[in-house]
C-alpha cells in the first residue's frame, strides 16, 4: 500500500518538481510515463527513499518514509523496497548467485536458497548461476536484476527504465517476467519509463508533464 | 556472503594492482623483519659468548681479530704469546681468573681448542655423555660438533692445520672422543676441547716429521699471521731441545697437572681474563699493552665496534625498506582510489539494497586491511626464508646455529604499523565511499 501526498523536490531554484499524489491500495502495477527531464527518476528515488522530499509525505504499508533517517531508512529500504535500474547494475566482482545473496546480506535477512533457485528457474537464467555478470547479455543481466530485487520479498518493486536498453523481443520478455513475478510474489510494481512500448502492457498509468519553473 | 568475502572479491577483481601492493609490502616487511631477526640473533650470540670475559690476551695484531678468533672462533689467531707471561698477568690481584686457549687446528672445520676445565665451566657446559677429557689426546666435543660430524664416544680422528679442511693433516697422533657436552647455546657447542698439552705435542711431532728443511718455511709463516693457515702453535720454534722433555712429562700427568708442567717457553694463543672489579678494566689493558709484548683486547669494545660497523649498513637497509613500505602504502591508496571510480555505481546500488554509509566505509577500509595483512604474512614468510638461507650459510661457514622460528618484540610493532598503514591508505577512498550520493550516482548515466 503506497500513498504519497504533495511531494515536491528541488535541485535548485530553476529545477523544481511537484509530483501527483499516489494512492494505490491494491497490487495493480503502475506505469509512470513521461519525457526525459520531467522528474521521473527523481520521483522514483523519492519513493525508494534514496532522496528526501522538500515537502509532502510518502507512506508505504503504514510507515512514513519521510520520517525515517540514516540507518533506519537504509534498513527499511533494504527490507521493503526492491529497486531495478535502467542498466543492469550488478556487482561485477561477484557471480550471479552471489549477487542474489547481496540484498539479504545488506538488508540483514536470511538468504532463501529455494527462492533464489526458483527465481533463476522462472527467469530462465539457471545456467548462468555461477557466471560473472559481464558474461551475460543485457537481457539476461536485467533478469538477474529482477531476481535480485525480489530476493528480500519486498512490498514494492520500483523499476527505473527497466527496458530502455533492450531490443523489442527482450523488452516484452523482460516486462512479462517482471509482471508475472510481481504477481506471484504479491509485490506492487511501479515502473517509470519513457518507453512507449510498455503503454499497451499496463492498465494503470500516470503521465508526468514537463515541469514549469515556479519562479 | 559477508563483508570480508565482498572485499576479497573486489581485490580479486583487480589482481594486478592488488598483487603489486602486496608484493611491495611483503618486500619491505621481509627486509625489516629479517634485519630485526638477524640483529637479535647475532647480538644474542655475540653478547652471550662474551659474558664474563673482560679482557683477552693475545699476540699483537688486530684486536677485533683476536676477539673474533678467541671468543667466537670465527677468525684466525693473531699469533702466539708466552704462557708464562700470560700467567704473570693472572697474579695481579685485580684478576679473578684466566682461561688459557691454544687453538689453530681443526677437524673438518670444527676448531680444536686446547684449554683447561675452566673453559667449559665458564659457559656452564654440562657433559651429556661420557666425561670431560683427562689425558692428552682425549677430547670432549660440543653438541653441534657431535651432531654435524656424527662423532660418537670412542671415535678417533686426526686434526688438520687451520680452520680449512684437509689442508695439512697431523697424522702422527689421533684424538679420541671421550665426552659430548649438552647444548649450551654458546661457542662450546661448535668446538672440540682437549688439553693444551695435546695441542703442543701434535705440533712438536709434526715438526719432528718435517725435519730441518721444513722449519725454515714455518718461520716465514710467522711474518703474516693473519692468514687462516698461520694460526699455528709455533711455540717450539726456538726451543726444540725441550720437545722430548715436554712430551714425557705431560704423558705421565693428568691434564690439570700437565698445564703446570709446561716448559718455560711454552706458548698459547690467547687467554680469556675475568676481572675481580671494574678497576681491572682501568689498569690492566693499558699495562699489558705498554709493558708486555702481548696485546689486551676488550671484547665489549670490539663487539660494539663491530656492531656499529654493521649498524651503518643495517640502517641504510632499514631506510630502504621503510621507503618501500611508504611506496606500498601509496600503491594501496592508488589501487583503492582508482577502483572506486568503477565501483561507484555498485556502491550506490548497495546503498539502495540497504547498506549503510558505515558499511561502505568499512568495506573499503577492509580492502586496505586485507592487502596489508597479505603483505604482512608474505613478508614474514619471506623473512623466515631469508633467515633460513642465512642460517644455513652461517651454519656451514661458521658453525653457529640461528633459530628460524619465533618473533622479535620489534617485529610486533612492525606488524602493528603495517596494519595501521593499510587502514590509513584506505581512509580517503573509504570516506569517498561513505559520501556516495546514491540518487546522483544512480542517475548519472
Amino acid at each position: 500500500m503506497l500513498i504519497t501526498q504533495n511531494l515536491t523536490y528541488s535541485y535548485n531554484r530553476n529545477t523544481q518538481f511537484a509530483f501527483p499524489d499516489l494512492d494505490s491500495t491494491g497490487l495493480d502495477s503502475l506505469l509512470i510515463l513521461g519525457p526525459s527531464g520531467c522528474g521521473k527518476s527523481t520521483f522514483l528515488h523519492l519513493l525508494g527513499g534514496l532522496l528526501k522530499p522538500d515537502s509532502g509525505r510518502i507512506e508505504l504499508n503504514k510507515t512514513d518514509l519521510t520520517a525515517l533517517n540514516g540507518r533506519a531508512l537504509d534498513k527499511f529500504r533494504g527490507q521493503n523496497i526492491g529497486i531495478i535500474f535502467q542498466k543492469s547494475h550488478l556487482i561485477a566482482a561477484l557471480s550471479v548467485w552471489d549477487n542474489l545473496k547481496m540484498p539479504c546480506h545488506l538488508g540483514n535477512t536470511t538468504f532463501d536458497k529455494q527462492l533464489a533457485n526458483d527465481l533463476l528457474e522462472k527467469l530462465n537464467i539457471q545456467a548462468h548461476k555461477n557466471k560473472k555478470p559481464f558474461r551475460l547479455s543485457q537481457g539476461e543481466q536485467q533478469r538477474v536484476n529482477i531476481a535480485r530485487a525480489l530476493m528480500n520479498r519486498p512490498k514494492i518493486v520500483l523499476a527505473d527504465e527497466p527496458t530502455s536498453s533492450l531490443d523489442d523481443r527482450n523488452c516484452l520478455e523482460v516486462i512479462d517476467l517482471l509482471k508475472t513475478q510481481a504477481k506471484e510474489h504479491q509485490v506492487q510494481l511501479i515502473i517509470v519509463t519513457h518507453d512507449n512500448r510498455l503503454k499497451e502492457v499496463f492498465a494503470k498509468q500516470i503521465e508526468l508533464m514537463p515541469q514549469q519553473t515556479t519562479h | 556472503m559477508n563483508i570480508l568475502k565482498l572485499s576479497w572479491a573486489y581485490l580479486k577483481a583487480k589482481p594486478l594492482s592488488s598483487l603489486l601492493s602486496v608484493l611491495l609490502l611483503a618486500m619491505a616487511i621481509g627486509i625489516i623483519s629479517l634485519l630485526l631477526m638477524l640483529n637479535k640473533q647475532f647480538e644474542g650470540q655475540f653478547t652471550k659468548n662474551i659474558k664474563g670475559v673482560d679482557m683477552v690476551l693475545g699476540a699483537k695484531g688486530s684486536p677485533l681479530q683476536l676477539i673474533l678468533s678467541s671468543i667466537y672462533h670465527i677468525d684466525a689467531p693473531t699469533g702466539n704469546i708466552s704462557y708464562k707471561q700470560a700467567k704473570g698477568i693472572l697474579k695481579n690481584p685485580l684478576v679473578e681468573k684466566g682461561i688459557p686457549l691454544a687453538y689453530g687446528d681443526a677437524y673438518k672445520g670444527y676448531r680444536i681448542v686446547g684449554t683447561n676445565q675452566l673453559y667449559p665451566q665458564h659457559y656452564n657446559a654440562q657433559i651429556k655423555e661420557g666425561r670431560e677429557w683427562e689425558k692428552d689426546f682425549e677430547v670432549s666435543i660440543g653438541a653441534n660438533t657431535a651432531e654435524n660430524l656424527g662423532l660418537k664416544i670412542g671415535d678417533q680422528f686426526f686434526s688438520s692445520h687451520g680452520l680449512l679442511d684437509d689442508t695439512h693433516k697431523h697424522e702422527s697422533q689421533a684424538y679420541t672422543v671421550c665426552g659430548i657436552y649438552e647444548r649450551s647455546n654458546t661457542v662450546i657447542d661448535q668446538l672440540i676441547l682437549g688439553s693444551i698439552a695435546s695441542v703442543w705435542k701434535i705440533h712438536d711431532e709434526s715438526h719432528h716429521e718435517h725435519g730441518e728443511h721444513d722449519s725454515h718455511e714455518h718461520h716465514e709463516h710467522d711474518g703474516h699471521e693473519h692468514h687462516e693457515h698461520d694460526g699455528h702453535e709455533h711455540h717450539e720454534h726456538d726451543g726444540q731441545e725441550h720437545h722430548e722433555h715436554d712430551a714425557s712429562t705431560s704423558s705421565t700427568t693428568e691434564v690439570a697437572e700437565s698445564v703446570k708442567a709446561e716448559p718455560d717457553n711454552a706458548e698459547i694463543t690467547a687467554m680469556l681474563v675475568k676481572f675481580r672489579s671494574p678497576m681491572g678494566l682501568m689498569q690492566l689493558p693499558r699495562m699489558v699493552n705498554e709493558q708486555t709484548p702481548m696485546m689486551a683486547a676488550l671484547p665489549s669494545i670490539e663487539v660494539n665496534r663491530l656492531f656499529s660497523l654493521f649498524g651503518v649498513g643495517m640502517d641504510m637497509l632499514k631506510l630502504l625498506a621503510y621507503t618501500i613500505m611508504f611506496i606500498s602504502a601509496i600503491s594501496v591508496f592508488v589501487s583503492l582510489f582508482n577502483s572506486l571510480k568503477e565501483q561507484r555505481y555498485e556502491l550506490a546500488l548497495m546503498r539502495s539494497m540497504g547498506a549503510s554509509r558505515a558499511y561502505l566505509f568499512a568495506l573499503i577500509v577492509l580492502e586496505g586491511l586485507v592487502l596489508a595483512l597479505l603483505g604482512l604474512l608474505s613478508g614474514i614468510l619471506l623473512s623466515r626464508i631469508g633467515l633460513y638461507v642465512v642460517s644455513n650459510f652461517v651454519k656451514s661457514d661458521y658453525h653457529y646455529n640461528l633459530s628460524v622460528g619465533g618473533f622479535v618484540k620489534e617485529e610486533l610493532y612492525l606488524f602493528g604499523i603495517t596494519l595501521i598503514l593499510g587502514i590509513v591508505a584506505a581512509v580517503i577512498p573509504a570516506i569517498m565511499a561513505y559520501r556516495t550520493d546514491i540518487a546522483k550516482t544512480l542517475s548519472a548515466n
